[in-house]
């Protein structure tokens, strides 16, 4: 269930679909979903950094993608101390810079529990 | 005979007096019965000029003849006769040696100087030597030693026919020649005392033969021998010239002997001259000049067989450099560079893609310090193949050769001066034109160029470079093809990553939620029945989508391979369009983009529904990524032909240079940096749109937006759609 000290989690995937389904995943597990459709969206969410935990971040987006969106993180020193995991359905084979890990679609859901679970950390102040 | 200038006139004037002159000295020379002489140059002059300038002068000779005959004494008609009999003669000679293919004094075959020496020499003297004695006879002017006179005068014309005319020949066919056929040092002036050594050795050696004080150990016919390595020296080192002065040496030595011995009335000497002197000469000189032509002929069957050889393996060496690389631009370098300066001094080669635009270019001269002014002419002006010469050479296949006087007035009619400036630095004297049709790939053509007189193309410099542009051909097809398949392994690659990419998404969520429904059903006792239910809707709606999406993919190859089947039906154009609409309008407000269609009329047609839909959805898809949150119209209208259907955002636009290439596989809008994705969408409405025998229409402006109008056919004429339409840039796609 959630509660006021529940990780939170920022979900970023221009997908209706794979969003709800991740949202839904995670929320079984107790953890707090916030949503964004594409990087300009994601960035909305600067305010809640400090007690963000975790961002998967898709790459292929409209709008901003998901480079796009970690440069922009970088320059302006946006959710600092977040770790930020890729998820690609591209092939893709190198992690872009600023992120932690780079992870292939389809998820599997224990992989992906054990992703949040390794990686969601307390962001050092 | 016509008199076309005045120049003629002098120049029959001139030929008589020399005729006169030359049969005034003959006949002063101590004649048979003070008619006939030992070398009677003027036969030979009267030959040598009608096989130059024509038949039709034959009126220099009668003049002359009667002239010098009349003033020597001859009674009036007698005169008149030996004229008669001399230009004959000439006449006859001229005409037998002309069908023997003799011509522009060619003494380098064997059998033509036979015929010459028949025909000349020994047959035509005859009827001059018969006419002129028997007009004397019957004019009462000669009536002892006829059989003496005829000899003398037989042998005296031979003598100048075989002696005189050939050297007048050589001497006017090989004016412009070289003084010496292989010259160790390049000289003038060596070459000058190497012709006088020879006449001054031949005119010695004459003297040695014929003076009997000279070696008088040896008989004549033993000294003759001496005559031979002076003739050898002679057909070896020079030309027909050569030659001829040394038996014109000869003769004036012979001459000269017989003139210097010679008292009035010695008979001894007479005879001596008639039986040895002048049959020995004869004969001398008619084997000298086939022995010329013999040595001539072997020397130039050697000298072929020795550029054949050399030209075969140019060729298979240039088969070798050009096979080397698959890319057609070494390729066009390669052959460049094998083409000058072994057949040309300049050259350019150009290739065209199918719609005539110039693809590849390739310049080179033999001199380096020219090279870069090649290269610009072939940059600044290209050869346009669709004007002559080039379209000719290109629609026959052959070759095309530009002789001086048409070359010089090709360059006259050209308008650019600085193309004519460039033409006159890098030389232009003789052009042939060697086009290469590929069978595939590009056509070309190549322009090969002397660039000034001392050079010529020759039948088998046109031979190799037609050789050159086969092989090239099937060098640059290869290339051509070669660059198809790459690009076709490239679309297959590019599209199987698409694909990958487009069937994970829904995968990913498919999984997750059969993997959470299977958590969920094992963890817990009580099972939520409606997030349960929740979540197998989702499941099975993904499942759809894969689905379709695997439908689309599908469509995909097929619209690539021109394959594209419709199921036609009824379709309700604007039925079909608001149910698009309403599915993407979640998707649409989102962007910030409303939806709103207006103009909606029903109309109905012959349509593929399924494929149709593709068309309205990633029309409205695209006006939503680049619509750029401003509203969207949608309209439905009908024309007399056509349902037209209007998708209008106000977005970025697209450039004017990007309206048709928008619509290009793989291709995205030069404004759109930030949207990933492969650009198929556009793509596939034209080639759908196409195969309905519809159109699609664009207007775009940066900035303000685009408007998409599709134009669909009311009526079908033909009811089966296109089957096969063109894929650009030559691609296939490869599965």
């Amino acid at each position: 269930m959630l509660s006021e000290n529940s990780t939170q989690i920022l979900v970023v995937e221009d997908d209706e679909d794979i969003r709800q389904t991740m949202k839904l995943a995670l929320e079984l597990e107790g953890y707090q979903v916030h949503l964004a459709a594409n990087g300009l969206e994601a960035l909305k969410y600067k305010d809640i950094a400090p007690n963000l935990r975790l961002i998967l971040l898709d790459l292929m987006m409209p709008e901003m993608d998901g480079r796009a969106f970690l440069k922009t993180i970088h320059e302006q020193q946006l959710f600092v101390g977040v770790p930020v995991i890729v998820l690609t359905a591209a092939g893709e084979k190198v992690k872009p810079e600023g992120s932690v890990k780079l992870v292939q679609k389809p998820l599997d859901l224990d992989f992906l529990y054990s992703l949040v679970k390794n990686h969601a950390q307390v962001p050092t102040n | 005979m016509k008199f076309k200038a005045p120049s003629d006139v002098i120049r029959m004037l001139f030929l008589a007096s020399l005729y006169l002159v030359a049969a005034h000295l003959g006949l002063l020379a101590g004649p048979v019965n003070g008619y006939a002489s030992l070398v009677w140059a003027p036969s030979g002059i009267a030959l040598g000029a009608l096989l130059i300038l024509g038949p039709s002068w034959w009126p220099f000779i009668f003049f002359g003849a009667f002239a010098a005959n009349f003033i020597h004494g001859a009674p009036f008609f007698a005169a008149i006769g030996i004229a008669i009999g001399n230009a004959l003669s000439a006449l006859i000679g001229y005409s037998l040696i002309k069908r023997a293919s003799f011509h522009e004094g060619y003494f380098g075959r064997f059998t033509l100087t036979l015929s010459f020496l028949a025909f000349g020499p020994l047959l035509s003297t005859l009827v001059s030597a018969t006419i002129g004695v028997s007009v004397l006879y019957f004019t009462g002017a000669v009536d002892t030693r006829l059989a003496d006179t005829w000899l003398a005068w037989w042998l005296g014309d031979m003598l100048g026919d075989v002696v005189v005319a050939p050297a007048i020949l050589a001497f006017w066919f090989n004016y412009r020649k070289p003084l010496l056929k292989n010259p160790a040092i390049q000289s003038h002036s060596f070459g000058v005392l190497e012709w006088t050594l020879l006449a001054v050795s031949s005119a010695l050696i004459a003297f040695l033969v014929l003076e009997d004080s000279v070696l008088p150990f040896l008989n004549t016919g033993q000294k003759l021998y001496f005559m031979f390595p002076v003739l050898i020296w002679a057909c070896l080192r020079f030309d027909l010239r050569g030659v001829t002065i040394h038996l014109l040496m000869v003769a004036s030595v012979a001459i000269g002997h017989v003139f210097f011995h010679a008292r009035p009335g010695d008979e001894a000497l007479l005879h001596h001259v008639m039986t040895k002197v002048q049959p020995l000469l004869a004969l001398y000189s008619g084997m000298a000049l086939i022995l010329y032509a013999l040595i001539e002929e072997s020397l130039c069957t050697f000298r072929e067989k020795i550029r054949w050889s050399s030209d075969q393996a140019f060729l298979a060496n240039a088969g070798t450099t050009l096979a080397h690389s698959l890319d057609s631009n070494k390729t066009l370098r390669a052959l460049a560079g094998l083409v000058v300066p072994r057949l040309a001094d300049w050259c350019q080669i150009s290739l065209y893609g199918e719609d005539g635009a110039l693809e590849e270019q390739a310049a080179i001269h033999a001199d380096p310090s020219k090279i870069i002014l090649a290269e610009r002419l072939g940059e600044s002006f290209p050869p346009r193949i669709e004007e002559a010469p080039y379209s000719d050479a290109l629609r026959t296949g052959h070759f095309l050769h530009i002789l001086p006087q048409d070359s010089l007035h090709l360059s006259r009619h050209i308008q650019s001066k600085e193309y004519r400036e460039l033409l006159t630095e890098l030389g232009l004297w003789q052009i042939l034109i060697v086009p290469f049709k590929c069978v595939r790939g590009p056509h070309g053509v190549m322009t090969l160029v002397m660039s000034s007189s001392t050079r010529e193309f020759s039948q088998s410099d046109v031979f190799l470079a037609e050789e050159l542009s086969r092989i090239a051909s099937y060098a640059i097809d290869n290339a051509f093809l070669y660059a198809k398949v790459q690009n076709a392994v490239r679309s297959r690659d590019r599209f199987l990553s698409f694909a990958s990419h487009e069937l994970k998404t829904p995968l990913t969520s498919l999984l997750l939620q059969i993997q959470l429904l299977l958590s969920q059903s094992v963890n817990k006792e009580v099972l939520d029945a409606k997030l349960f239910s929740k979540m197998l809707a989702i499941c099975e709606s993904q499942v759809n989508r894969l689905s379709a999406l695997i439908d689309r993919l599908l469509d995909l190859t097929r619209i690539q391979n021109g394959h594209l089947k419709l199921n036609l039906a009824r379709t309700d154009l604007s039925k079909l369009t608001l149910d698009v609409v309403s599915k993407l309008n979640p998707q649409a407000v989102h962007a910030g983009s409303k939806l709103t269609v207006a103009d909606l009329h029903s109309v109905s047609g012959l349509w593929d529904s399924n494929q149709i839909e593709h068309v309205v959805s990633n029309l409205l898809s695209n006006a939503i990524k680049y619509g750029g949150g401003k509203p969207i119209e949608v309209g439905i209208n009908e024309d007399t032909d056509f349902a037209i259907l209007t998708v209008k955002d106000h977005g970025v636009g697209i450039a004017p240079g990007d309206l048709t290439e928008v619509f290009k596989r793989f291709k995205r809008a030069s404004t759109d940096n930030k949207i990933e994705g492969l650009g198929l969408g556009l793509y596939i409405v034209k080639q759908i749109v196409s195969a309905h025998n519809g159109e699609v229409e664009l207007e775009s402006k940066l900035g303000m937006g685009s408007t998409f109008r599709v134009k669909l056919p009311l009526r079908q004429r033909q009811v089966e759609p296109r089957q096969k339409f063109s894929t650009e840039n030559g691609g296939a796609l490869v599965i």
